[in-house]
């Protein structure tokens, strides 16, 4: 057979199963972002445009609460996890030596434990330690055990590329470490921990399993949902989901152009 | 060198990692207006040094002393020095004015004296048509021009160098030396130029340090270097050169090599007791070659290939012991041919002779 | 030299003792509190193997856990089977768009597992888009797709395909392909490339994907309770269950003793055998 043409037809074949696989990922996210706007939820279709269900969301005290909670969780879980995510990468990258993969199987390991295990064991050690029920500062720290690992991972990746010897042309210049921590390492660095604080605030704000665990009666927006859930699916939570994806979406858009226009302005 | 004109002192500096010495007990006064080139093998500490220097690394032992002043504890942003790497590192997101205005902004200088001192450099370094455009925008010599740049913007104490050519072809390679040597004299400031290149250090250095496995091997002006090397490493290491091992006579003055039919007269400054096993080393460009049939004394040798080498002839010859030995001559029109037989010799004064082991019994 | 050791120290041990409080030690007060008792929604501080007998010996526990394992097994092997040709595309024909599809495939992974199962939930649910289409056609309803292991299995592949897939990308996108044309230089052909070149040299990439899917999918709580139906119910919902409704603490500690067991030992199992150094790892310690 003609190389070239196996060639294309590998590569078609390819490109019609990632548009499946595309079509698979994204049609139930389409389909409920028709059926919150529409008066007929069940089968939205032809889409309608009714905002009645977003504001039935925005009227409803429980999720404002939870949404109120979930930001205050998320916003702390993502700075916590990216700062010590940002130490251990350094740690690994530059100061531990022959060691470094011993701290980096360490440091990524509890990517390999279920969320679930984390939340239960975490509550286990706070019950037996101190007969405590959980309260907002177990779940942040709970949940940052967690997004730790994802923030290493990304900075890890980001940071792997960075030539450390950047910092020291800096000082020679006569910058503190301080001031070449900001002046060089950072510009050149900020995508990754961009990406770790949004990764690490995306995860926690939706994240079930440990804050279950963790909160008690404490609503955040995955608990409500949750609870919401088991009296069946409402066209409220239609378009709480669609909201959520809605500015995950945009976060990302907004880290896209960002890196863009840096790159062209480089 | 007397103290009082010593600019920048290093006083017996070591520095250990664990038990790794990678730099042994280190002196070297460098005087204000000297380039001085730090010439070593990958791994030799001539790296190491220079950060010490910088203060990027400090010493275990030692002090360092810029014009008098001890800056061995001194961080490295105090010190007011300006450095160039072999990478450049240049800031990516950074324009080139901004680059060269980094060093001057971190030292809190006045707006309108950045901009004059930018200028300034830039229109030395040639830079100025390029002042805003971003280092990936640059060839490597304009990024290498850069880098000194910035090195040099603030007035620096001195201007250290860590193999800032190694980066760049050849022919930009001989261009800049000759530049760098230019800015040297004309700022008046010292520059410590580290490679393990031999030919960089001879071009564009008034003095050389030679240094080998932590320790300084040789100090002294280029020339003095290249031809009158006072250890077997030195000589093997400066210039390109062949070695041949040899015995002295009973008489005490001659060398017979041990190899090899050639016997040369031991040069009236070399003492060794007769018996002693030697080892000879000859830069390439000194042999003699003579043609077979002419008669005369040599070692017998067939000329397997020559290689043109711009205005030199690299002779590539085969002992009749089966040594390949590369001898270096002007071009001549009527080049000795392929296959052809010829005595190779040197003349005694020429050669450097090392008793066997010298390099050992150093350590 | 006294303060560089310092910074060291610090930004290491920060790190390392934050996970060793509050990874480690939960962990370990997880493996205590299964080997104690729990009475009457009281925790009993004796010692006992009792949780771990209960585990091994009654039916429906060995059922719901040979459960998990199979479905876990099942979804890891069919996701990184879907998974390479994917990544697979995006890095040699993505061109300048890689990173947009490699962001398009994370963007639904970041909305969180419950409202992708709501999601989810709005396509295959008994009014859901496939069921009321079919309906709307005159067709009869697919009952496999609702409350089923097959609709849990779908749920699963939903929800980590693109973790894996991401993983398999990241892994590929490092990759140098003049290797595959090198080898193809010295005479092999396609399937020879992939099996002796491009597959081994991803094997550790894979192997991680594979594991991001496995562990949670052992491990699983709220897809077997939303979409299994009353025969889905798998390990992780039923060890969820002893720390709500039934309240027999202990007893679900040693289950979750027995889910991380598990998952270490396929951890273990797939690391075992794999030489970092033929698998195109090159180490992470760059001085």
């Amino acid at each position: 057979m003609n190389p070239n043409f196996t060639d294309s037809l590998i590569k078609w074949t390819l490109a019609v199963f990632l548009v499946v696989v595309f079509a698979f990922l994204y049609m139930p996210i389409v389909h409920i972002l028709f059926a919150s706007l529409s008066t007929r939820p069940n089968f939205p279709y032809p889409p309608e445009f009714n905002v009645a269900s977003y504001i039935r969301l925005s009227t409803n005290t429980v999720y404002q609460s939870a949404f109120l909670n979930s930001l205050l969780l998320a916003s702390c879980t993502a700075v916590l996890s990216t700062v010590l995510g940002f130490l251990a990468t350094v740690g690994v990258l530059r100061f531990a030596g022959k060691r470094a993969l011993i701290y980096a199987i360490f440091f990524a390991a509890p990517l390999f434990v279920a969320e679930i295990l984390l939340g239960i064991s975490s509550m286990a050690l706070y019950y037996m330690l101190f007969e405590l029920q959980g309260n907002m500062l177990t779940a942040i720290i709970a949940n940052a055990v967690h997004c730790f690992s994802f923030c290493f991972l990304i900075m890890a990746a980001m940071l792997y590329k960075y030539d450390w010897r950047m910092n020291e042309a800096a000082i020679v210049c006569g910058a503190s470490p301080l001031r070449s921590f900001f002046e060089v390492m950072l510009p050149i660095t900020w995508p990754g921990i961009m990406g770790s604080l949004i990764t690490a605030f995306v995860l926690s704000l939706n994240g079930l399993d440990v804050s279950f665990y963790l909160l008690g009666a404490t609503p955040t927006m995955p608990s409500v949902a949750w609870g919401a859930l088991r009296y069946g699916v409402k066209p409220e939570l239609y378009a709480l989901s669609s909201l959520i994806n809605i500015v995950v979406f945009a976060m990302i858009i907004a880290l896209l152009v960002a890196i863009r226009l840096k790159r062209k302005a480089a | 060198m007397s103290n009082t004109s010593s600019y920048i002192r290093i006083d017996k500096v070591s520095r250990r990692y664990g038990a790794f010495k990678a730099l042994d007990d280190v002196s070297l006064d460098i005087s204000k207006e000297e380039f001085i080139a730090i010439l070593g093998p990958s791994g030799s500490g001539k790296s190491t040094l220079l950060r010490l220097i910088a203060g990027l690394d400090r010493p275990t032992e030692g002090r360092i002393h810029f014009e008098g002043k001890d800056v061995t504890e001194l961080a490295p942003h105090k010190r007011g020095i300006g450095m160039v790497f072999q990478e450049f590192l240049l800031f990516p997101h950074r324009t080139v004015r901004e680059n060269l205005a980094f060093p001057l902004r971190m030292r809190n200088e006045a707006k309108a004296e950045i901009e004059e001192r930018v200028e300034w450099v830039a229109g030395i370094l040639s830079l100025s048509t390029m002042l805003d455009r971003y280092p990936s925008q640059l060839s490597g010599g304009q990024q290498q021009r850069v880098a000194l740049g910035r090195g040099l913007v603030a007035r620096p104490t001195l201007l250290l160098l860590d193999e800032p050519l190694a980066n760049l072809d050849r022919e930009l390679r001989q261009e800049m030396e000759i530049e760098i040597r230019r800015y040297q004299k004309q700022l008046g400031i010292p520059f410590i130029y580290v490679t393990h290149n031999q030919e960089e250090a001879l071009s564009m250095s008034d003095r050389i340090a030679v240094i080998n496995n932590g320790r300084l091997e040789a100090l002294g002006e280029r020339q003095a270097i290249y031809d009158h090397p006072q250890t077997p490493f030195v000589a093997r290491f400066v210039g390109k050169s062949s070695k041949f091992q040899g015995v002295v006579q009973p008489d005490g003055a001659t060398v017979r090599l041990a190899r090899h039919d050639y016997e040369f007269a031991l040069p009236p400054d070399k003492k060794f007791n007769p018996g002693d096993a030697v080892e000879i080393f000859v830069k390439n460009e000194r042999f003699d070659i003579s043609s077979k049939q002419d008669g005369g004394v040599g070692i017998p040798s067939t000329v397997v290939d020559v290689v043109l080498r711009g205005p030199f002839l690299e002779y590539v010859l085969e002992t009749d012991r089966g040594d390949t030995v590369i001898a270096v001559k002007p071009k001549r029109n009527d080049p000795i041919p392929i296959r052809e037989r010829v005595l190779l010799s040197w003349n005694p004064a020429d050669c450097h002779i090392f008793k066997d082991g010298a390099d050992d019994a150093r350590r | 030299m006294q303060d560089a050791n310092l910074q060291r120290r610090l930004i290491l041990d920060i790190p390392t003792g934050f996970l060793l409080l509050f990874f480690v030690m939960p962990l370990a007060a997880l493996v205590t509190l299964s080997f104690w008792q729990t009475e009457n929604y009281k925790i009993v501080h004796e010692w006992t193997l009792m949780n771990y007998g209960t585990l091994a010996t009654e039916r429906a526990y060995i059922t719901f856990f040979l459960r998990s394992l199979v479905m876990a097994i099942g979804v890891s092997v069919t996701l990184v089977a879907l998974s390479w040709p994917i990544a697979y595309f995006i890095v040699r024909y993505g061109g300048r768009y890689r990173i947009i599809f490699s962001l398009l495939l994370v963007i639904p992974f970041l909305s969180g597992e419950v409202l992708r199962l709501i999601a989810l939930q709005g396509m295959l649910g008994p009014a859901g888009l496939v069921n009321g289409a079919l309906i709307r056609m005159g067709a009869a309803p697919l009952r496999m797709i609702m409350y089923s292991n097959a609709a849990s299995f779908i749920a699963f592949i939903y929800l980590y395909l693109p973790l894996v897939v991401t993983t398999i990308y990241l892994s590929l996108i490092n990759f140098d392909f003049r290797l595959a044309h090198a080898a193809s230089a010295c005479g092999a052909n396609r399937f020879r490339i992939f099996t002796e070149v491009v597959w081994p040299l991803n094997l550790s990439g894979t192997i991680v994907g594979f594991m991001l899917a496995f562990i949670p999918t052992l491990s699983a709580s709220l897809v077997p309770r939303f979409l299994g139906g009353p025969n889905g119910t798998l390990y992780g919902m039923s060890m969820a269950q002893q720390f709500g409704e039934s309240g027999t603490w202990a007893l679900g500690a040693a289950m979750g003793v027995v889910l991380f067991l598990f998952s270490a030992i396929a951890l273990a199992i797939l690391s075992y055998g794999v030489d970092l150094r033929r698998t195109g790892f090159t180490g992470l310690g760059r001085q």
